[in-house]
């Protein structure tokens, strides 16, 4: 998939925010990265789309944040996972989990 | 495949509830805690980019080329900081409170363009609420239920004698009844008066009330139930039945103090005895009654010559009187077939329905419908005008409109903006507009003759028409908050800052529609203004009418004598006689007169036939006494008036106007002819003339005067119609209810009381009744011109002004922009005319169009309005003329001011201004 596609599936990005964070908290650069890391370099996720993604999400209560150090001593917001946030990530790793495997057994089938 | 992925995503969120307390708060927390929240996204933001630096200097990069690859790949900070407040809880009504103190701050800088603005469209919606208000209350509820709105009154015509009758006689009643079908029903009624006296001794004194019989039906055939008591039962609506009576509501109220013990109270009626039994609603006032009693008529009844009744029925429900027509054509047809032998009269018989509601409304509804377009036209103008100042403004603001979309903002965010801006703008005029309508009800109102207004209407300002005026406020913010929206969205940022940055470039486009929407203004303002004219020219021509007679400084009145007082016509000639005796002698009257019917009343129509001439006609009838013509002026134009010495022992003489002498006499000279007199019939069917005959002759011929039968102004068009006059003290078959003019030197009105105790003086006990000024019957003929010509002056003014601010606007725009231009041709030698001729290029063609499509568009759309003139054609060739000098000079005058202004300017202040 071209990084330089400007949006992500809608739901994917949130998806791979809330598995980002699920370890531990992590401030917005840290998020994007992490998402980079963890998809081998695939994803790319911009501030542009970051930044009302994690708004939109805090906002519906599955992440929640606050001001933290950042590892080279800058102030930078964490965000980590809440309650709710973390419902919703197995219930979208359910849903993503079924929906791939149907893909690919379409794809497979001749 | 990405749409179902997406519905499968969204889905699942779903199935996580977050608290709606939670949302609730963070709602709160965004709209309260606005600057906190922006600052800390604003930190956020600032520590993404610290972050994403370190990270390329960590990698080996320069510190600038860190920071600069850094900016690169955040993107542009300000817009993702706008997507971010765009996606909290609670943005939409945050925004909205912000547009609206935005959009009051532009108003107050701006007062005069605000003030203008609000106060036309407030005109035009005060005016809306108002004329809708009157068309709400004299026609659309005409009645106090919807059957009152189908009344169908009907006529029957005689062809043999020409002669229309309002009347019919109770066997025809009784056919009509039998074998309709277009009607919930027929009923029947006849008009009497009568002296009202009860137990209880009034403070008014005795009075004279209209009161009608009536068949029992006819009260839930109108869908009415009394509000106290009961109404009659079709068991005591016979012969010999019991003598009850139903009072209206406003008799109740004015003579019994809404005294509920008045049911089961006897009322004397000509002295004779009525157990009141019932009150009937409050807006209840049909055919101008006071009382309703039983009719009784005879089931068997066959005096088919016996035609006292009035009959109505009430349509059903959608049909419309002229759609009862050809049902009645074929009952015609039935009974000519069935009595025809019997009673020649039948022989070509035409049964005519009328709509009761549009002959009392008459112009009025023709009228106010005009009025309507002409304010909804003058509301296009004005909005026309504000979108172009809007418009111009837009452009004024194109450099701070071109920052915030270059920071971030959405095209659709700043069309909102305008969009609340325009509609604050027609809301604060609605409400304006709202009270303006309120206040203007009754002194509009006091412009239309009583006459027009139906006793039952009831006008006041309906919630409807609040509802229109908010409507119409809206629908026109959105309409002229649109375009400003559109011609900035369109616009990319690019232009819209080199626009905040050109002085001397005009922008075409922006040029071409504000020239545009200034040529509509100018076309419809010329509409509105034609129509205005052609009404002036309409009101001259009425108050310069030759009525035929002097309608000022004569009161009348009438007086009703009880049969049982004034038994023999001895009895009533000397009532009459004593009363003009003492009346002439007070004090500020110069003379009196007494006739049957005043004029502009239709009044009763005699049949007569011409000794030789084989042919029997109808011709307006009244009996008057010698200084009839005198109290109301009209001329003489041969052989003599009446004296006192034609009297019951004189020949038996009579007059004649000038119309009847052509149409009768056309070539002779008709003093001395003879005039056969037969049966006389009235057209309120009131008193019923004798079936008695007498031969007159013709002593004096007078001018014609104006009848008005109907409420129609093109009925003034009409040639006077045939009037025979006989002196009363030779024909007083019908002298019992008279009318008395009296002339006199000061205000009439003011004599009305020393009158009534003339009156009283005589008889204690005898009321008068129906006291006007001929003034107010004259008035009849002004119909709704007074009302038309306010309102269309008002709204041509405005239209005038509004139009020419528009072209004012568009040259002190074009000066504005151009100033550094005319400085470098004045510099360069140019004269006064050149930069005149330079800046008023724009409006020059706009004027000159303006003018040519508002003289196609009156000429078009005035036809629509020809009903309601007089005295001048549609397409009067004048007020085009006329209308087209105005509006010009006007417009003129409009560009000239700012033009003027680029004439002096200073080549080198404008050159140093850029």
């Amino acid at each position: 998939m071209a990084s330089s596609r400007p949006d992500l599936l809608q739901g994917t990005l949130d998806l791979l925010i809330l598995k980002a964070v699920a370890l531990e908290e992590l401030h917005g650069m840290g998020i994007s990265r992490r998402i980079g890391q963890i998809t081998n370099g695939t994803f790319e996720v911009k501030a542009g789309s970051l930044f009302p993604a994690l708004h939109r999400m805090e906002e519906a209560g599955w992440l929640s944040s606050s001001w933290g150090q950042s590892e080279t001593n800058r102030r930078a917001k964490f965000y980590c996972l809440t309650k709710p946030g973390r419902r919703q990530l197995e219930a979208e790793t359910d849903q993503w989990k079924r929906i791939s495997l149907a893909i690919s057994s379409a794809l497979q089938a001749t | 495949m990405e749409t179902d992925f997406s519905r499968h995503f969204k889905r699942s969120a779903g199935d996580v509830r977050v608290a709606v307390t939670y949302r609730l708060y963070r709602f709160w927390r965004n709209i309260l805690r606005k600057e906190q929240l922006d600052r800390d996204l604003d930190q956020e933001v600032h520590s993404y980019l610290d972050l994403l630096i370190d990270e390329k200097v960590r990698s080996g990069k320069s510190r600038d080329d860190a920071l600069q690859e850094a900016r690169l790949e955040l993107g542009r900070m300000e817009e993702i900081k706008e997507n971010v407040r765009d996606i909290r809880i609670g943005v939409t009504v945050e925004t909205g409170f912000q547009d609206v103190r935005y959009g009051f701050r532009l108003l107050l800088r701006n007062p005069g363009f605000s003030s203008v603005a609000i106060l036309t469209l407030a005109l035009g919606i005060g005016s809306t609420a108002v004329l809708f208000s009157i068309l709400d209350g004299a026609y659309i509820h005409f009645g106090q239920t919807p059957q009152a709105n189908r009344v169908v009154l009907l006529n029957q015509r005689f062809t043999k004698d020409k002669s229309v009758l309002v009347t019919f006689s109770a066997p025809e009643y009784f056919d009509l009844a039998r074998l309709h079908h277009s009607f919930d029903g027929l009923f029947a009624l006849h008009h009497s008066g009568a002296t009202l006296a009860e137990r209880i001794e009034h403070p008014g004194g005795p009075a004279q009330v209209p009161v009608v019989e009536i068949t029992a039906n006819a009260f839930s055939l109108y869908g009415i139930t009394p509000i106290l008591g009961r109404v009659f039962t079709a068991e005591e609506d016979r012969p010999g039945g019991p003598k009850v009576a139903v009072v209206t509501y406003r008799l109740w109220n004015a003579r019994f103090g809404r005294d509920p013990a008045l049911i089961g109270k006897t009322i004397k009626l000509n002295s004779i005895s009525y157990t009141v039994i019932g009150i009937t609603p409050r807006r209840f006032q049909q055919w101008g009654a006071d009382i309703y009693t039983p009719l009784g008529l005879e089931p068997g009844a066959n005096d088919r010559s016996d035609r006292r009744l009035t009959v109505a029925g009430i349509a059903k429900e959608g049909v419309s009187a002229e759609q009862t027509r050809p049902e009645l054509q074929y009952l015609a047809r039935r009974i000519e077939a069935e009595y025809g032998g019997a009673h020649s009269e039948y022989a070509g018989l035409v049964y005519l329905p009328f709509d009761v509601r549009a002959v009392v409304v008459g112009d009025l509804r023709i009228a106010l419908y005009l009025l309507l377009a002409a304010v909804s036209t003058l509301a296009l103008i004005t909005s026309a005008n504000i979108a172009g100042l809007l418009l111009a403004r837009a452009k004024a603001r194109a450099g701070e409109i071109a920052t915030r979309l270059a920071v971030g903002a959405t095209p659709a965010r700043l069309a909102r903006q305008f969009l609340t801006e325009s509609v604050l703008l027609s809301a604060i005029a609605g409400a304006l507009g709202f009270l303006l309508g309120i206040w203007a009800l009754h002194p509009i109102l006091a412009l239309v003759p009583a006459q027009y207004i139906g006793e039952e209407a009831e006008i006041h300002t309906t919630p409807a028409a609040f509802i229109i005026s908010i409507a119409v406020a809206v629908t026109l913010g959105i309409l002229f908050g649109l375009a400003p929206a559109i011609f900035i969205s369109r616009r990319g940022v690019a232009a819209n800052l080199r626009e905040s940055r050109t002085r001397s470039v005009t922008d075409s486009r922006a040029g071409r529609v504000r020239g545009t929407l200034v040529l509509v203004e100018m076309t419809l303002a010329f509409v509105v203004i034609v129509s205005a004219g052609l009404m002036v020219r309409t009101y001259r021509q009425l108050t310069s009418m030759d009525l035929g007679f002097r309608p000022d400084h004569v009161l009348t009145l009438r007086i009703a004598l009880p049969e049982w007082k004034y038994p023999r016509e001895i009895d009533t000639t000397n009532f009459f006689r004593e009363f003009m005796r003492r009346t002439k002698s007070h004090v500020g009257v110069t003379d009196v007169a007494a006739t049957s019917v005043r004029p502009m009343e239709g009044g009763a129509l005699r049949h007569f036939s011409i000794p030789g001439q084989p042919e029997r006609s109808a011709a307006y009838y009244r009996t008057v006494t010698p200084a009839y013509f005198a109290v109301i002026g009209t001329p003489l134009l041969a052989g003599r008036f009446l004296t006192e010495q034609d009297g019951p022992l004189g020949t038996r003489v009579a007059m004649i106007n000038e119309r009847f002498a052509r149409v009768y006499f056309p070539n002779e000279d008709p003093l001395g002819k003879q005039i056969r007199l037969d049966e006389i019939f009235d057209l309120h069917g009131a008193a019923v003339g004798l079936n008695q005959t007498s031969v007159v002759e013709i002593v004096g011929v007078v001018k014609d005067s104006r009848q008005i039968a109907s409420r129609r102004v093109q009925d003034l068009s009409y040639p006077a119609s045939p009037e025979i006059y006989t002196p009363l003290w030779q024909h007083r078959e019908a002298g019992r209810d008279m009318a008395l003019l009296v002339k006199t030197r000061q205000a009439p009105a003011l004599l009305a009381d020393p009158v009534r105790r003339q009156v009283l003086a005589i008889d204690h006990e005898q009321p008068i009744y129906d006291v006007r000024t001929l003034k107010e019957l004259a008035d009849v003929a002004l119909g709704p011109t007074r009302l038309c010509l306010l309102l269309l002056g008002i709204f041509a003014g405005t239209a005038l002004v509004t139009a020419c601010v528009g072209l004012y606007a568009i040259v002190s725009y074009t000066v504005a922009q151009r100033t550094h231009e005319v400085g470098i041709r004045m510099a360069l030698g140019a004269r006064p005319g050149d930069v005149l001729r330079l800046v008023t290029h724009e409006a020059m063609p706009v004027i000159a169009a303006g003018l040519i499509f508002g003289v196609a568009a009156s000429l078009g759309v005035t036809r629509l309005m020809s009903r309601l003139l007089y005295g001048v054609p549609a397409n009067d060739g004048a007020t085009l003329l006329g209308v087209t000098a105005i509006l010009a000079t006007t417009a003129l005058v409009a560009i000239y001011i700012p033009a003027r202004r680029a004439t002096k300017v200073d080549p080198m202040t404008a050159l140093r201004c850029e």
